[in-house]
């Protein structure tokens, strides 16, 4: 059972992590690699804002959450935006190169030990006698939830979410219709780079907080989306879900350390059987 | 002297990254496949030629020429598993598969201890001629060793690039479904030359076991995937020189800045600062050279068979040359 619960704040937090990932590779139509490293930059900003200026915990995470999104946008327009004309693959192999500076900037910064947020272990909820999960869990599952939601009804229900699904789906048709695709474009990258920043500080909350972050945290994320279909947000959610659960439970039968190769085989079997992904993502 | 033994260490380190580019340079970049899982394979010729050779309890104790072949041929016959299985996909969809067999291998190696002795591997292993070189000029040695193993590469990949099946491989690149029209197997042509491309990856892997003299999971993560790719992309994809100047140039940025003399405390920053400059290496070239140091270039098919010599062609000499290799990029 604890399992399950494991697995299901596994699949929250990668819900969080790859929708952004999806959503640039939807409107850019490039994987973006250095996503993984947006992700090591918001757990380090709430590092800097809890441990070394000492905000409250939960003024910290607002904080480093609009410091990465401000921060990504940024890093788009510099080194993404004037490339975009060059195609998929200058764009991909960019972002590569961008890892690699995130990476060593962090690395000489912060230095290789490993650190925690150093927050009190919270109380277990108690339900039907048993003790399954703790209050910061808890939390996590909530702001998973409530991000997809808020992000849900901003696609359905606003003006901008339904430019965004008309720009995914073609971009030059949706620039003919009077949409602003710069502008949309923009609000992406900030989500995006935001929902990496959170994803980060949740993740470094469950466990620790160390330089690898970024790189094996990109891997589950293309297979997530990858299996959720090119750029389908709810089919990423779904296959978040599957493969956290699948990489959590699978501990009971296999060592913990072939944790994330699990991940890797139920992409390779996707592939084998549905070569678009779970859900109908649109062909090439 | 030991300015001499550094330098001959940077020639081939340099010299196996070299030949890994241009073993990626055959598949992923004149036959355009987007392969993530070029470490994979390295890994696989690694351990095999240790397990292969190294003496009885862990290994068979096979004499070291032995291990080479069979290392390539265990990595030849994986690879035909994984791209039997893969090559069906397209682009990002073989990115990923690739990079997902990488990474199952690479976790493997560090769990499976009865075969790979786990996370902490084997180390002290034999380098070949160990036994009649003095130690200190070893590495010189080891280096022009290297380096003549590139030069074999090196002219291999040329003659490929240059053959009928190197133009048929950039036509696959170019336009599959035309190349298909005119009935060329894609899908074997494909897994011939990923084979042959692992092959080649699995060899350069023994040569990195002799290079470090150890072995061990975590020399085999994905930087060194991403390090080989951006060499290549520095050189200029689809061009064996550019694969061998891409390598050379970012190992010696890389090695170089171990010649700067910092104190103690200043070396992880150093290390940050080491990755920085890959990083930015990369994206500056893609921004300002987008073919790469040096553009891919091949003879065109008129060239080749010297028509402009015996001028059959009705159009004046430039236009039917210009109109000839264009059809041909």
């Amino acid at each position: 059972m604890e399992y399950v619960i494991y697995g299901i704040i596994t699949g929250c937090i990668l819900i969080i992590a790859s929708i952004g990932f999806s959503m640039v590779w939807k409107t850019e139509n490039f994987l973006n690699i250095a996503h993984g490293q947006m992700l090591l930059i918001g757990a380090y900003m709430a590092y800097l804002f809890k441990s070394v200026l000492n905000f409250p915990f939960a003024l910290a995470m607002i904080f480093s959450v609009i410091a990465t999104a401000v921060l990504g946008l940024l890093l788009a327009k510099v080194f993404y935006f004037p490339v975009r004309k060059s195609g998929i693959l200058v764009l991909l192999f960019t972002s590569i190169g961008l890892s690699w500076v995130i990476y060593g900037i962090v690395q000489a910064i912060v230095g290789p030990q490993i650190r925690t947020f150093g927050l009190e272990t919270s109380n277990m909820i108690e339900v039907f006698g048993s003790q399954i999960l703790s209050y910061q869990e808890l939390f996590i599952i909530l702001i998973s939830l409530a991000c997809v939601f808020v992000l849900h009804f901003i696609l359905t229900k606003t003006k901008n979410g339904k430019g965004f699904r008309a720009m995914a789906e073609n971009r030059d048709l949706a620039q003919i219709r009077g949409i602003n695709s710069k502008k949309l474009s923009n609000y992406v990258w900030l989500i995006s780079s935001g929902l990496a920043g959170l994803a980060g500080i949740l993740l470094a909350m469950s466990g620790t907080l160390n330089m690898e972050l970024g790189w094996h945290q990109i891997l589950i994320i293309m297979s997530v989306v990858i299996v959720g279909g090119m750029g389908n947000l709810y089919g990423t959610m779904l296959a978040a879900l599957i493969i956290g659960l699948s990489m959590d439970v699978s501990t009971i039968i296999v060592p913990t350390s072939y944790r994330t190769a699990i991940a890797f085989i139920i992409v390779i079997l996707v592939l084998l059987i549905r070569p678009q992904g779970l859900s109908k993502g649109g062909a090439h | 002297m030991e300015i001499l033994v550094f330098i001959s260490g940077i020639i081939a380190l340099g010299g196996i990254y070299a030949m890994l580019a241009v073993a990626l340079n055959v598949n992923g970049g004149i036959l355009g496949l987007w392969d993530l899982g070029i470490v994979g394979y390295f890994a696989v010729g690694a351990y095999s030629y240790t397990l292969l050779t190294i003496e009885a309890p862990e290994g068979l104790g096979l004499p070291m020429i032995a291990g080479v072949i069979g290392s390539v041929i265990i990595t030849g016959l994986l690879s035909l598993f994984i791209g039997y299985i893969s090559l069906r996909l397209q682009s990002e969809y073989l990115l990923i598969t690739t990079f997902a067999f990488a990474e199952i291998i690479r976790i493997v190696a560090g769990n499976e201890e009865w075969l790979t002795n786990g996370n902490i591997g084997f180390f002290g292993l034999d380098k070949p001629f160990q036994e009649f070189i003095p130690g200190a000029n070893y590495m010189l040695f080891f280096s022009g060793l290297v380096l003549l193993t590139l030069a074999i590469f090196y002219i291999f990949a040329q003659r490929l690039a240059d053959s009928p099946m190197g133009r048929y491989m950039r036509a696959i690149r170019e336009n599959e479904i035309v190349t298909q029209s005119i009935g060329k197997k894609i899908y074997t042509t494909k897994l011939k030359v990923f084979v042959l491309s692992s092959c080649m990856v699995g060899l350069v892997g023994c040569f990195y076991v002799w290079y470090m003299s150890i072995i061990a999971p975590n020399m085999f993560t994905s930087a060194i995937t991403f390090t080989v790719w951006t060499a290549l992309v520095l050189g200029g994809i689809g061009n064996n020189r550019g694969a061998v100047i891409g390598a050379f140039v970012l190992i010696l940025v890389q090695e170089a800045t171990r010649f700067i003399p910092v104190p103690a405390e200043y070396s992880v920053v150093l290390a940050g600062l080491r990755q920085f400059i890959s990083g930015m290496m990369l994206i500056l070239v893609l921004r300002f050279l987008p073919q790469g140091l040096i553009a891919e270039k091949f003879k065109s098919v008129e060239k080749l068979f010297k028509f402009h010599d015996n001028s059959i062609i009705l159009e004046p000499k430039g236009v039917g040359k210009n109109a000839a290799s264009q059809g041909a990029e």
